[in-house]
Formats: C-alpha cells, structure tokens, sequence
C-alpha cells in the first residue's frame, strides 16, 4: 500500500515510517507539511492509497488538508486516518466532516496502529474491487440497465452533501470517542420503505441520485445541530446529533417529509419516484462507548427498517440535484 | 508482528529516541526563551501558545518512545495553557500556569542531562 504520510513533527514521521515498516508497509512517502504535501500529490503520478494526516499543524492543518485531498477526484475514497493529540469531540468531528476515515491517537501503541492500518488497506482492497465491477458495469450502459454492481445492502459512498460520511467512518467516529464525547447525543435511523421494490426497478444511476436525495434532505433537517450522517445500506440512513430539544422525531419527520416532497424525484425516464420514509426510535447515549455505541448505531437502524411510521410523498417533476447530476453526466 | 519484527523495531525505536532527545535539548533552549517571555504582559499571550505547541508536539512522541514522564508533564502543561488561555473551569491562575510550565521544563532539563551524561560515560 503507498502511504503518504504528513506532520510537521520529524520524530513523528521517524516513528511512523518504523512502526509501518515493521508491519510490512514499506512504500511511506513524508512530508513535513501540508504544503509539500500538495507538491508531492501535484508531482507523484502514482495514486496514494492511503493518507496518515497530524490535526495539529501550523499554516494549513490537517483538517483542512484533508478537506482539499478528498476534493481531488482520484482521492474520493482513499482511506484518511488523521493522526492527534487531541481527544476534544469539536477537532474529531470536524476531521470525520472533512471527510476522514478514521484517526488514531498519539501517543502510538503499535498494535492499535497496526490493526488500524490493516483495516485502512482492506478498505482498499474492497474499494480496488468495486472499482473493477462498476467499471464492466458502466461499459454495459448502466444508464439504463436495471443491473447494479452492488447489492441492496452495500453501503453505498455519497458524494458532495456536507456532514454525510461512509459508514465504516461512522462506526469508527462513535466507537473511539471518549464515553464522556457523546454524552447525551441521539442516534436516529431513517428507512425508505418498500426500498427493494424502488432497487429492483431503478438503474444504478437512478438508486444513487435517490440515496444523495434522501441524505441532503436528512442533513437540511439536521442544519441546526451538529450531526453526522451515513447510509447503512437497504435504503437506511443513521443520523447521530447533538441533544437538541428541537429535534424531536416528530418535528425531523415533519420537516424531512416536507423537504423530499420539495424534491420531487424521478427516474431518469421521468417516472415519479414514489415511496415512503419511516423514522426508527431515537436511543439516547449516555455512558454508552466503543462497541456498545456501534451496537445502538445497529439497534437503530432495526427499528427504522421494523418501523410502521409512515411519510407519504407524492413528487411530479424531477429534482434539481438529479437534474444537475444527469447533466454533468450526459 | 513476529519477534524478528519486533526486534528490528525496537531497536529503531532507541535511534528515533536518541534523535528526540537531541531535539529536546534544542526545544529546551526554546522553552526557556518563552518561559521568560510570560513575565511579559505584552509577550505572555504568544509565549504561551508557542509552548502550548511545543509541549503538544514533545506529547505526541515521549510516549511512544517510553519516556513516560515527559510526555505526561507535557500533557498537562498543554492543558493547563489551554485551560487558562480559554478560561475553562476550572481556570488556573497565572502563577500556577508558570509552575506547571516550570516544572515541565525541569523533567524536560533532568531527561535532557542524563541522555547527555549517558553518551559521554558510554
């Protein structure tokens, strides 16, 4: 696995480069910088596949790198660990915001790091996978074909909707943040019922632009807090937020329903797009940590997927972000 | 990991340790420098984030390369700075924001020395 690694603390980079070696990654490019960071992406033509990225750097941080990193087209998906001092929640959550994967905390207990690392690079390999089938399916017209390289259940990557991150971020945000972090915030699921009717009938294309519909709609609702949302796969959405009074089931199924039938969504062929959201129950964290919080991120999802609230909806012309991505597409 | 591995590593690990020690000596000239900047009321606000970093960065390394006390006398030197300079409750008092410092410089000093008369008895 290529690594890139970048902090400004040379002993860091000393210890890193060993620690990797010892567990056999060996190709570790540093960079002492965010700066030379930029230089070494903007001059290396081999793709990196993995970034290890310090918080705490001076002129441009490693949030912000990691922000402008995961805006380059070939750096979408690569696994970003960030690498702190720091246990504040406000720093991790703005790092999983700008779209890292994981972090890792100094000082470094090599083990961690190493199972870490062992995570990122399967990440790449399932990614290198998927890469493969969507481009075989892309070659047979995936426009139109109703056949999807993935199944109902992947736990597909969203692009370009602030606060949305792919599950595994998810997990790893909520499992590694101290028990006092997440204190109070609420886990909340949100299902698109009769999904596999919508899976089987849509092409690859159409399923996508409805999940980024459905996860902008979610985080218009959530706005207000400060929150993290990911699909969990089968037409599941898991919400984590701040204990926001205003934020009650009822008033986010109110106000999620209102936004999507604003939306209006369609097929490509202009067919409406007609299904129903159901809310699960909100669970409350309290000294929840580690694998408890993945097991209530678990428990939500099933009671959204289980729920009989319904939203109706009734679109008649095609949304404007499907519109825009048809267009860029075309 | 096997033990070949984690042979090879450690001892990459004493070299990183003997290079952070090295640089220790050098940030110790710099802390110093900024320590004395505090008595200052003009300087005390930059002094302070300067050796807020530095105790961050010295953190994130002593640790890991089994200098236990360093690292967590930088720790706390870093949340105290940050306690007083934000006004976290409980907020520390000036003076006991300088002795927390004062005292992260003397391990600071006491590791640097003994490293020093280590290598010239070895």
């Amino acid at each position: 696995m290529r690594i890139l690694s970048v902090d400004d603390d040379p002993i860091i980079l000393d210890l890193l480069t060993q620690i990797l070696a010892s567990i056999g990654q060996t190709e570790v490019t540093i960079a002492e910088s965010a700066a030379q960071a930029f230089e070494i992406l903007k001059t290396d033509c081999i793709p990196y596949d993995c970034f290890l990225l310090d918080i705490q750097m001076p002129e441009i941080d490693g949030i912000q790198l990691c922000a402008a990193i995961r805006r380059m087209p070939q750096y979408r998906r690569t696994p970003i660990l960030m690498i702190t001092a720091m246990s504040e929640k406000a720093y991790i959550d703005k790092a999983f915001s700008a779209g890292a994967t994981d972090y890792i905390t100094k000082p470094f207990d090599v083990i961690e790091l190493g199972a870490r690392i062992r995570v990122a690079e399967k990440l790449v390999d399932a990614q290198r996978y998927k890469t493969s089938k969507i481009a075989e399916v892309h070659k047979q017209k995936a426009r139109v074909s109703t056949e999807k390289p993935y199944f109902l259940e992947e736990k597909l990557h969203i692009d370009n909707v602030d606060g949305v991150i792919d599950y595994t971020a998810l997990e790893n945000y909520v499992s590694q943040l101290s028990r006092g972090s997440l204190f109070g915030s609420i886990v909340l699921a949100f299902h698109i019922s009769d999904v596999e009717r919508i899976f089987s009938g849509a092409s690859a294309y159409d399923f996508e632009c409805l999940i980024t519909d459905v996860a902008d709609a979610i985080t218009q609702c959530l706005m207000r807090s400060q929150f993290l949302v990911s699909y969990a796969g089968n037409g599941t959405f898991v919400c984590v937020y701040g204990n926001d009074q205003k934020l009650l089931p009822d008033s986010l199924e109110g106000g999620l329903s209102e936004i999507i039938s604003s939306m209006d969504l369609c097929y490509s062929d202009g067919r409406p797009i007609l299904f129903k959201i159901v809310a699960g129950k909100p669970i409350r964290l309290t000294f929840r940590s580690g694998q408890k919080v993945v097991e209530a991120l678990l428990k939500a999802r099933s009671t959204a997927e289980n729920s009989n609230v319904e939203l109706i909806r009734t679109p008649s012309k095609p949304s404007l972000f499907a519109t825009y991505l048809q267009g860029n597409t075309e | 990991m096997t033990q070949a591995a984690q042979d090879i590593l450690q001892d990459q690990l004493e070299t990183i340790r003997a290079k952070f020690i090295s640089l220790l000596d050098d940030r110790l000239d710099e802390l110093e420098c900024l320590r004395e900047q505090i008595d200052h009321e003009d300087q005390r606000q930059n002094a302070l984030y300067h050796i807020q970093f530095i105790a961050h960065k010295i953190y994130g390394s002593a640790a890991t390369l089994g200098l236990t006390d360093v690292g967590q006398s930088a720790a706390k030197t870093e949340e105290t700075i940050v306690q007083y300079l934000i006004g976290i409750d409980p907020i520390p008092t000036l003076e006991d924001t300088k002795n927390i410092i004062d005292s992260f410089l003397d391990i600071t000093a006491d590791v640097s020395s003994s490293a020093y008369w280590q290598s010239v008895r070895a």
